[in-house]
């Protein structure tokens, strides 16, 4: 079960069962793990790099969680991490927005930018907040799936459902988190 | 309108999910029945289903990616980055602070993500990064700091500027038509403030130009393009600037690779100028096709705004705008200030230049091929690099076996020899290409050097090498554009291959190529004496040269190059010994080269360089006639043959850069007769096309030291006759402008003597601008940062004629302006000394009308000492 000598798991186990202290301590450590494999996900950044962000994060929590803990524990602490990546994403594109809505220099160097078009997570994040109130289940699985990275077998364990359902349910919870947010885009446009 | 039931919906979208397409909708009609809503829900999903694709992945990876990315936190230097402002293909840019600064200033921090710019780049860029950072303007935030991260990227700090782009706040405040002509002219300030010193933005777009709250506008990032630009082609041959162009702000000689200069930006301003008018972009190309927007951007003219704008927007403005984008730079805005001033006249109701030029404007194809050029350049660049290796091996080779190593040898000089021949001279006709062909020479110099300390005895090694310093030699110094401006160092390279040619001659000391090399090496290093004024060390080396190609035997003497040679150096002792205050000597000299180089253009025509030569003794001809014995009618023939000769020559190769800096020097010395001549009229179109022409070539290759100094002088000079036709505002933004580039090129080059000389007269005219206009103060501070400089000069070379003119000159202006003050003592003192300088060895060259006129001041100012 549980090691007490392993912080991080015992952390995350924390937030688990409602610590949200236990969040705030697990957020500086995890952002600097983050940090060191970004900086190799960016070296090797360049034409032809496929390795996706999400694999950094899912090779982030490899590192941080103790080998030993037995699988169904581990998986139950990916689903933790996949809640916690939504978080950091998230508070990062609401500082950055922030720090847009204050004016300031765009970016240019050289290179054409397009313009800055608001950060689509924060929609996303709005979006499965409603999804959430309506069918839980199924915000889970879009979280454990794209914030976490876990495949479905992995779903299947975490939820004791069977495979077949994580993929039922992920269409659906696609299909409607896409709708919902084209909606939301139309209702934005109307408002202004 | 009750909702569905979720789950009604959840198993009718997972059945019709199976089904295809055409049979969804009729699943849906026999299911839903006349419940509407639910039918609407259900096919909306399966919309979502069909349209969603990866959004889901791609918008969690773009967070991600964002969020993996942000270096905030961290140190950059001394900076402290704060958050990350944005990011685009090349890097990021930081809002930060200097961690160590008591009172905490925002900057921006730019971060170039991939390291093209290889090790020794950073060092060349610094020269650039200087330039830049030495822009000092309201409406420009300034470059204030360099340098590359701890894992070696490089960085630049800018000011941060809190804004909106200029767009957007003319959008947001809704601004009148007016307002947003007075915003682009201040604009239009900033930027032909930034061309004054010689550098073009080459990327002006709306989101590159911000306003502050307080309505002033900024420009980021100005010559950003070209720093990163530049280090690339060096470096990488797999970019090119235009691919990273906004294409909606791309100009036709940015597609079409044709060279970028001041009226690149013009083009530029009239894309904003469109923008502000009508609110939307001149040229729209979402949708289309790299090679159909490049064509529409070389060929195709935009909607006037009057067509396009919401408001009405007058006829005048679209002439305006339609002007500054004509596909053909040359029939632009002369410059972003007849731009402003055109707009200006608009807004005073007067009528605009603009329309006067319209009728007869006619679009011309504009082709150039700089473009494949530089991927040339960066191909051969590598060739270069392999070369060196070869050179290495063969080296070690020696070692081991005397056979094979001959072997290589052979092989490394031919490498050798293509680098400084074949690679060097195709690089020499581009513009920009300076620090390339430097670094280029530099290499096979190294490796030749390595391999003759192991083999000293080859004649065909201390050939070669000694070709490699010549070639150095004269990139680093010598008459010509593309130069980097150091004499102490080009002095250093000719010597040393003037004494590996003297040394292969001895082998064989009558053999005619040998003494041919021997005498052009000692012209080289006589230039560069000359050039740096030590004209008493130039003579003599060119009279030794002479004497040299005098003794060849007559069979040789004959051939074309050798006479060709020979009156080139006689013209070039000529200039020197004019210069010297021996006229006669020079005339003499100057005629014997006209006569052989006329002979040897009617024997062969279409010899380019004998055509030059000749034009640059007509050239050399009439500036004796017109600086040293005041024969202006005579100097004006003279200088209108060179003229045509010239014109002919850049017409015939327009890709030549070198014929246009000939050009401009024969217009200019057209400009200097007339001015002598006391007839500024005649002066002035001269002096405007010369400064014109010298401006673009400083503005195609910044690190050219001649150039720049090029254009200071022209800038002086230009200021001189506009100063003698009452326009005094410009005349004095040309001779401060000219200060500055003088003082940068002091900096960078402190042993060169030409600089203080041309600074001396630049400050000297200033001053007495600045005193007839009533700014006594400032006017006599420039008069006298001009003596000392001039003392200091003489100190050095106290023959020097040209020294003491112009020191005198300066000491009359001093006196003059100490005489209407009253302060006679110090006017006499400085009359007196104005006279002690004319009357030196070489006095009787000097009218002796002049004399007698201080002669005058000095009596006057007893008369009034004794009356006192």
């Amino acid at each position: 079960m549980a090691q007490a000598d392993q912080p991080i798991t015992k952390l995350l186990l924390a937030w688990r069962g409602g610590d949200e202290a236990a969040l705030s301590a697990l957020m500086p450590i995890i952002y600097d793990q983050l940090r060191n494999l970004a900086q190799r996900y960016f070296q090797s950044e360049g034409p032809g790099n496929t390795m996706s962000p999400t694999a950094v994060v899912h090779e982030t929590y490899l590192r941080l969680i103790d080998a030993e803990v037995p699988w169904k524990d581990r998986a139950h602490l990916f689903a933790v991490s996949a809640r916690m990546m939504r978080r950091i994403l998230v508070d990062h594109a609401r500082t950055q927005r922030r720090l847009k809505r204050g004016g300031g220099q765009r970016i240019t160097l050289v290179d054409a930018m397009s313009p800055q078009r608001e950060p689509r997570i924060l929609e996303l994040d709005d979006s499965l907040m409603r999804l959430s109130a309506m069918d839980a289940r199924k915000a889970e699985i879009i979280e454990l799936v794209f914030f976490g990275g876990l495949t479905y077998a992995e779903v299947a364990t975490v939820l004791s459902i069977s495979e077949a359902t994580v993929h039922r349910n992920l269409i659906l919870a696609k299909a409607w988190i896409f709708d919902d947010m084209k909606t939301g885009d139309a209702t934005a446009t109307v408002d202004a | 309108m009750t909702q569905p039931a979720w789950e009604v919906v959840e198993g009718l979208f997972h059945t019709a999910v199976t089904l295809p397409q055409e049979a969804q909708s009729q699943f849906l009609e026999e299911h839903c029945g006349s419940d509407v809503v639910l039918r609407k829900r259900v096919k909306s999903l399966l919309d979502a289903h069909r349209q969603g694709g990866d959004f889901l992945e791609t918008t969690v990876h773009e967070a991600a990616a964002t969020a993996l990315r942000d270096r905030s936190g961290q140190m950059v230097g001394p900076y402290r980055l704060l958050a990350e402002l944005g990011h685009g293909g090349m890097g990021q840019v930081y809002l930060a602070e200097r961690a160590d600064d008591q009172y905490s200033q925002k900057v921006a921090v730019k971060i170039v993500k991939h390291d093209l710019l290889g090790p020794g780049v950073h060092q060349r860029s610094r020269a650039e990064r200087q330039i830049l950072a030495n822009l000092k303007h309201p409406g420009i935030a300034r470059l204030l700091d360099g340098g590359a991260t701890e894992s070696g990227l490089p960085y630049l700090v800018m000011e941060y500027v809190d804004g909106v782009s200029i767009d957007q706040y003319c959008r947001e405040k809704l601004l009148s038509i007016q307002e947003r002509l007075k915003i682009f002219q201040s604009v239009c300030a900033a930027v032909a403030y930034a061309h004054r010193n010689l550098v073009v933005h080459r990327d002006l777009k709306p989101g590159n130009i911000l306003v502050a709250t307080d309505g002033s506008p900024r420009l980021l990032d100005f010559g950003i393009a070209k720093l990163l630009d530049a280090s690339q082609i060096e470096e990488s041959a797999t970019r090119t600037s235009d691919q990273m162009m906004t294409p909606e702000y791309a100009s036709p000689e940015q597609v079409s690779g044709g060279p970028i200069t001041t009226a690149t930006d013009v083009y530029a301003l009239g894309l904003l100028l469109h923008e502000l008018l009508t609110g939307s972009r001149a040229f729209d190309f979402k949708s289309k096709a790299a090679s159909e927007r490049e064509r529409i951007i070389r060929e195709v003219d935009p909607c006037p705004p009057s067509a396009t704008s919401l408001q009405r927007v007058d006829k005048d403005l679209d002439h305006i705008v339609m002007k500054a984008l004509r596909k053909e730079p040359a029939q632009r805005y002369h410059s972003a200030e007849y731009l402003s001033d055109d707009v200006g006249r608009f807004l005073d109701g007067l009528p605009v230049q603009a329309r006067s030029g319209a009728l007869g404007y006619r679009a011309a194809k504009f082709v150039r091929r700089r473009r494949i050029a530089l991927s040339i350049a960066a191909v051969l660049a590598l060739t270069v690099g392999t070369s060196g290796s070869m050179l290495w091996i063969a080296d070690r080779r020696a070692a081991y076996s005397r056979e094979q190593s001959q072997e290589r040898l052979e092989a490394a000089l031919a490498m050798a020899n293509s680098a400084l021949f074949d690679v060097h001279d195709s690089l020499a006709k581009m513009p920009g290409s300076t620090r390339i062909r430097a670094l280029i020479v530099e290499r096979t110099v190294q490796s030749l050097s390595e391999l003759q300390r192991t083999d000293s005895s080859d004649p065909a090694l201390s050939t070669g090498l000694a070709a490699a310093y010549e070639k150095l030699s004269d990139i680093q110094f010598r008459d010509g554009p593309g130069n980097l401006g150091a004499g102490k160092a080009a002095e250093a390279s000719a010597t040393l291959a003037l004494h590996l040619r003297q040394s292969i001659l001895k082998a064989d000391p009558s053999n005619a190529e040998r003494l041919g090399a021997v005498a052009a090496d000692q012209v080289r290093l006589a230039d560069i004496h000359r050039l740096t004024r030590m004209g008493a060390i130039a003579a003599r080396e060119y009279r030794e040269a002479i004497a040299v190609y005098e003794a060849l035997p007559a069979t040789v003497a004959t051939a074309k190059d050798f006479r060709g040679s020979l009156a080139d150096a006689r013209r070039a002792l000529a200039t020197t010994i004019a210069a010297e205050g021996d006229a006669n000597g020079a005339l003499v000299q100057i005629h014997l080269a006209l006569d052989s180089l006329r002979k040897i253009v009617s024997e062969f025509p279409r010899d380019v360089d004998a055509r030059r030569g000749l034009e640059r003794a007509w050239q050399t001809l009439g500036d004796i006639q017109s600086s040293y014995l005041n024969e202006y009618a005579e100097a004006s023939k003279s200088l209108t043959e060179a003229l045509s000769i010239a014109r002919a020559l850049v017409v015939e190769f327009p890709g030549q850069n070198a014929y246009r800096t000939d050009l401009a020097s024969v217009l200019s010395t057209l400009g200097n007769t007339w001015s002598q001549a006391q007839d500024p009229g005649r002066a002035y179109p001269f002096y405007r096309e010369s400064w014109t022409l010298v401006r673009a070539l400083a503005v195609a290759d910044p690190a050219d030291a001649r150039t720049r100094r090029s254009v200071a002088i022209h800038s002086t000079n230009l200021g001189l006759v506009l100063d003698k036709r009452g326009e005094i505002a410009e005349a004095e933004q040309l001779f401060r402008d000219s200060i500055a580039l003088q003082l940068s090129l002091i900096e960078q080059n402190p042993e060169n003597r030409q600089h203080p000389y041309d600074l001396a007269f630049a400050r000297a005219s200033l001053g007495r601008l600045l005193v007839r206009t009533g700014r006594r103060t400032d006017g006599r501070h420039e008069l006298e940062k001009s003596a000392s400089l001039g003392q200091g000069l003489l100190k050095i070379d106290p023959e020097n004629l040209e020294y003491r003119l112009r020191l005198s000159r300066t000491y009359e202006s001093l006196a003059d302006e100490l005489r209407s003050r009253r302060v006679w003592e110090l006017a006499r003192t400085g009359y007196q000394q104005a006279i002690d300088l004319l009357r030196s060895r070489h006095g009787e060259t000097v009218p002796g009308v002049h004399v007698q006129k201080l002669a005058e001041r000095i009596a006057s100012c007893d008369r009034a000492l004794s009356g006192q």
